[in-house]
């Protein structure tokens, strides 16, 4: 998930009434609506009277299921809101000894999907592991002599959250710190307050709407995070919906309590829509200030270094050293034909995910600009809203419909010309394909409505009055005008589709695997450095989102 | 002549928000008109309508006869033969200026025809031998004769012009819209613009309607608007100009402040009807020797004259434009003469929509 660009929430530039019903228009209510399908399905179980299965989860593991949520929630938060702002602060407003490198290195942890790095963790500090092989070494311990943290708990799940979640802490309190003027900093020095008392007072609640931004996305992952909490053994929702639904068979109570998950997701929703309303009323000017850098004493200086270098060296650094050793050691066994059966399988399923994101996103941002009215503009937030809902529920809410219409036309054939269609919709890439379009295309719909957003109705105006229909304006005058953002879309849905781990656990038709499933399942075997040639090869496709994201923030001049 | 672009009483609106309310105006062919008001008056989204990119809600607009837009249907823009140069211009930047002129060109044409056509419109603007520059080389003077040529490239049957020249230099703007005329008029193109400033529209405009609050108040020559206006409001707008008061007195005379004027005084108006009555600067010739003496409270220098405001008893003020010879310094009192041409009155109530009371 990569929707860190601030969403572009143009007003509607017309509320006419009479705005006639054409086909972008129908289009795109029609995307919108199906894009609703899956939460809309999950939400109407509410109602349904609760079943066996649900009562005695209420009475055993939901009261877990909430706890552990809400643990995992709160450390979480700690640790980014910790690592996010202290090393935003110091690169936006310090010089020390590698400032212009950790700008960016900071961001590269997002490569990590959370299950992989847990996997890593676990092979490092496992008995036999590096952490503890030396340590034996160095004091001529012997086992039983000695404590270690014991890294399957939920207290390991909330630091390995922690390390790959807190660049989107990091990045929109940055943007935040560079966008507030100097000048508002300058008058709290001048005013007698020290550095620490202007961060305190001046500085941080200033950046404080960008700020609860970041960690709303945070605790969205958080609670969407399928493949740690799985891994680690704890109980959350997204492990206990997986257990209902394939363990009790219960589609029913699944559904509840993805639909219970749902409230969580909608406060996080709400939240971030707030605090992002904030974030405008709080920017103190639109233009980039140039920022005269605080000049720290020598020693603090590396100090500020060391900060910095932490949460890049635990988040990033470390795993990816071990995961490349293991790949060493094991890719003559392990880089066969299956494996690139799985590579193919990943890419072609990336590739088509990611271009049919763009052409929906397309439609949707064009639909869009072609009619602002207040009914398109929510119909197209509807459509993206997936960003916000967990996979596993995603799954859920199309697995039953999908399995109810399959069902219902499944019997009616046999009942009148005795033949069965089979799973024609569920179980087939056409399911895994819905989820992916559902979770990820406020991506591409984010990009896109930027880059749009920057084109001048005017150049719409003049090739219309120049003979162009709508349609051959967006194809000769919108797409080679936002070529670079149509790329970029690509790219950062693609990359999101290849490290997808629940929905397409999930969803995959019978015999279809992928790189994500396969070192998921791998990892999971306790067969942890055979893992690592498919995790090596997610991880690094994932640098491509951060290579671009740091271009981006590059050409905002700091 | 045949009409080629005729308004009948439309109306546009935005839900419960009327924008422009039972305009109708008719166009010649080759005619240059201008679309004048303040900001916000509905003049652009009229010429939005006129474009295709609004729909009325009320009337029915016609181009060369045929009805392109009615409350119900409206012809696409792309089909219904119109020019436009935007206030941005709106050059496509990817496009060098070759492509951005043969843009809207008939695609049956072939490749030389093309190219001829945009070798003739650049040598017409006069940037010949720019085919393969981009736009953002282009000044933006440059920019602006590069979007004219591109909308006059298909040869539309109108040509619509929003704040053509409002994005440019002052100085450049007089000298462009020049340019801009000769060319129009070169090429008997039926044009409308859409200003605020009075200047641009008195340059550029065989006729002006001034819009004021959706409404077209006042359609006529420049020089009737400002000599002959009909409503305070025009009166107001256009040019400069002070209402002072008077009573008529009978025998086609009026008192007032500044002595007493004589014109022509309408019927309706009997002895002792109290007028206000509209002194445009160039109606205050400035004497020596007149007997009528005000001091002046404010000076303008403007280089070829000054602008002088002089107080009057009633309290009002009246402004004399005086040669650059005559320097007088703040609070001197100067002589000045009634130069009235023709008499431009109101009756006296405070509403801008006041219809002038006419001779």
């Amino acid at each position: 998930m990569s929707d860190i660009q601030p969403q572009q929430t143009t007003t509607p530039r017309s509320l006419s009434l009479n705005a006639r019903l054409n086909r972008w228009h129908l289009l795109v209510l029609l995307i919108a609506f199906i894009c609703a399908v899956p939460v809309l399905t999950v939400f109407s179980y509410v109602f349904q009277p609760a079943g066996e299965v649900w009562q005695h989860l209420t009475e055993t593991v939901l009261s877990d299921y909430v706890v552990n949520s809400l643990i995992l929630m709160i450390g979480v938060s700690f640790g980014t809101l910790t690592m996010g702002i202290s090393c935003a602060w110091l690169t936006s407003v310090y010089k020390f000894p590698g400032r212009k490198l950790f700008q960016w290195l900071l961001l590269l942890p997002m490569a990590l999907p959370a299950y992989i790095i847990a996997y890593t963790y676990t092979g490092m500090m496992d008995f036999t592991g590096p952490i503890q092989s030396s340590l034996r070494e160095l004091f001529g311990w012997s086992y039983g002599d000695y404590w270690f943290p014991e890294i399957r708990s939920i207290w390991g799940a909330t630091s390995m959250l922690s390390l790959v979640l807190y660049p989107y802490v990091y990045l929109l309190a940055r943007a935040a710190f560079l966008e507030q003027s100097i000048v508002a900093l300058e008058a709290s020095r001048s005013l007698g307050a020290g550095p620490w008392k202007s961060f305190f007072q001046v500085a941080l609640p200033m950046a404080r709407p960008a700020i609860i931004t970041g960690l709303s996305l945070v605790l969205m992952e958080t609670l969407a995070d399928y493949g740690t909490v799985q891994y680690f053994g704890i109980s959350t929702f997204t492990t206990g919906i997986f257990r209902t639904w394939f363990g009790l068979n219960d589609s029913a109570a699944a559904a509840q309590l993805s639909s219970l998950l749902l409230v969580f997701v909608l406060i996080l929703i709400t939240l971030e829509r707030i605090s992002r309303k904030q974030a405008r009323y709080f920017s103190t000017s639109n233009r980039e200030k140039k920022h005269a850098r605080l000049t720290l004493s020598k020693n603090k200086a590396w100090l500020a270094t060391l900060a910095c270098l932490m949460p890049v060296l635990w988040g990033f650094f470390l795993p990816f050293l071990q995961l490349t050793q293991w790949a060493f050691e094991t890719y003559e066994d392990m880089v066969d034909r299956e494996f690139f059966v799985l590579a193919w399988n990943s890419l072609s399923l990336a590739g088509s995910a990611a271009i049919l994101a763009l052409l929906l996103a397309l439609l949707l941002a064009y639909g869009q600009r072609l009619q602002n009215t207040r009914f398109i503009y929510i119909a197209v937030r509807v459509a993206s809203m997936g960003y916000a809902i967990p996979a596993t529920v995603i799954a859920v809410g199309i697995m039953l419909p999908l399995a109810w219409i399959d069902n219902t036309l499944d019997s009616w054939l046999r009942s009148q010309f005795d033949v069965s269609s089979g799973l024609l919709l569920s179980g087939t890439l056409f399911a895994l394909m819905f989820a992916y379009m559902i979770r990820f295309l406020a991506v591409s719909v984010g990009t896109v409505e930027a880059a749009l957003g920057k084109i001048k109705h005017s150049m719409d105006d003049a090739a219309r009055s120049l003979g162009l229909s709508p349609k051959q304006v967006l194809l000769q005058i919108h797409m080679p005008l936002m070529r670079r953002s149509l790329l970029t879309a690509i790219l950062l849905v693609f990359v999101d589709v290849l490290k997808e781990l629940p929905a397409t656990l999930i969803l995959r038709p019978f015999n279809f695997n992928t790189l994500a499933v396969r070192a998921y399942e791998l990892a999971s075997d306790e067969r942890l450095a055979d893992a690592s040639s498919a995790a090596l090869s997610i991880v690094i496709a994932g640098i491509i989102p951060v290579i671009l994201l740091s271009r981006s923030i590059n050409k905002q001049k700091t | 002549m045949s009409k080629q672009l005729t308004l009948k009483n439309i109306s546009v609106a935005y839900g419960q928000n009327t924008i422009v309310q039972n305009i109708s105006f008719e166009l010649d062919e080759g005619q240059i008109c201008c679309l004048l008001g303040p900001s916000g008056c509905g003049k652009t989204t009229l010429l939005r309508a006129i474009a295709g990119f609004e729909t009325p809600t009320l009337g029915e607009i016609s181009i060369r006869k045929h009805i392109v837009s009615t409350p119900d249907k409206v012809l696409a823009p792309e089909n219904r033969q119109i020019g436009m140069v935007f206030q941005d211009f709106a050059l496509f930047p990817h496009l060098d200026l070759e492509a951005n002129i043969r843009f809207g060109l008939d695609k049956k044409m072939s490749d030389t025809e093309q190219h001829q056509r945009c070798n003739e419109l650049l040598n017409l603007v006069g940037l010949s031998g720019s085919n393969k520059k981009y736009p953002h080389q282009l000044s933006g003077g440059q920019q602006q004769r590069i979007a004219l040529a591109r909308a006059l490239a298909p040869k539309p049957d109108i040509l619509l012009l929003d704040e053509p020249f409002s994005s440019l230099d002052v100085e450049l703007r007089g000298q462009l819209a020049r340019e801009v005329r000769d060319i129009l008029k070169q090429q008997n193109i039926t044009a409308i613009l859409v200003t605020h400033d009075q200047n641009e529209a008195f340059a550029m405009a065989d006729c002006v309607g001034l819009i004021y609050q959706g409404e077209l108040v006042q359609w006529d020559s420049p020089y009737n608007l400002y000599h002959k206006p009909m409503t305070r409001f025009v009166a107001n707008f256009i040019g400069h100009g002070v209402f002072i008061p008077g009573e008529y007195i009978g025998d086609q005379k009026i008192n007032t402040d500044l002595g007493i004027i004589q014109g022509p005084v309408p019927e309706q108006c009997k002895v002792g009807c109290k007028l206000d009555l509209l002194i445009r600067p160039d109606d205050i010739i400035h004497d020596d020797d007149s007997h009528i003496k005000l001091e002046i409270i404010e000076r303008l220098f403007r280089g070829s004259d000054f602008l002088y405001t002089l107080s009057i008893a009633s309290g009002r003020n009246v402004l004399c434009i005086a040669s650059s010879h005559h320097n007088h310094s703040l609070h001197e009192k100067i002589g000045i003469k009634l130069d009235v041409d023709h008499l431009v009155m109101f009756p006296q109530i405070n509403h801008d929509n006041t219809a002038a009371i006419q001779p």
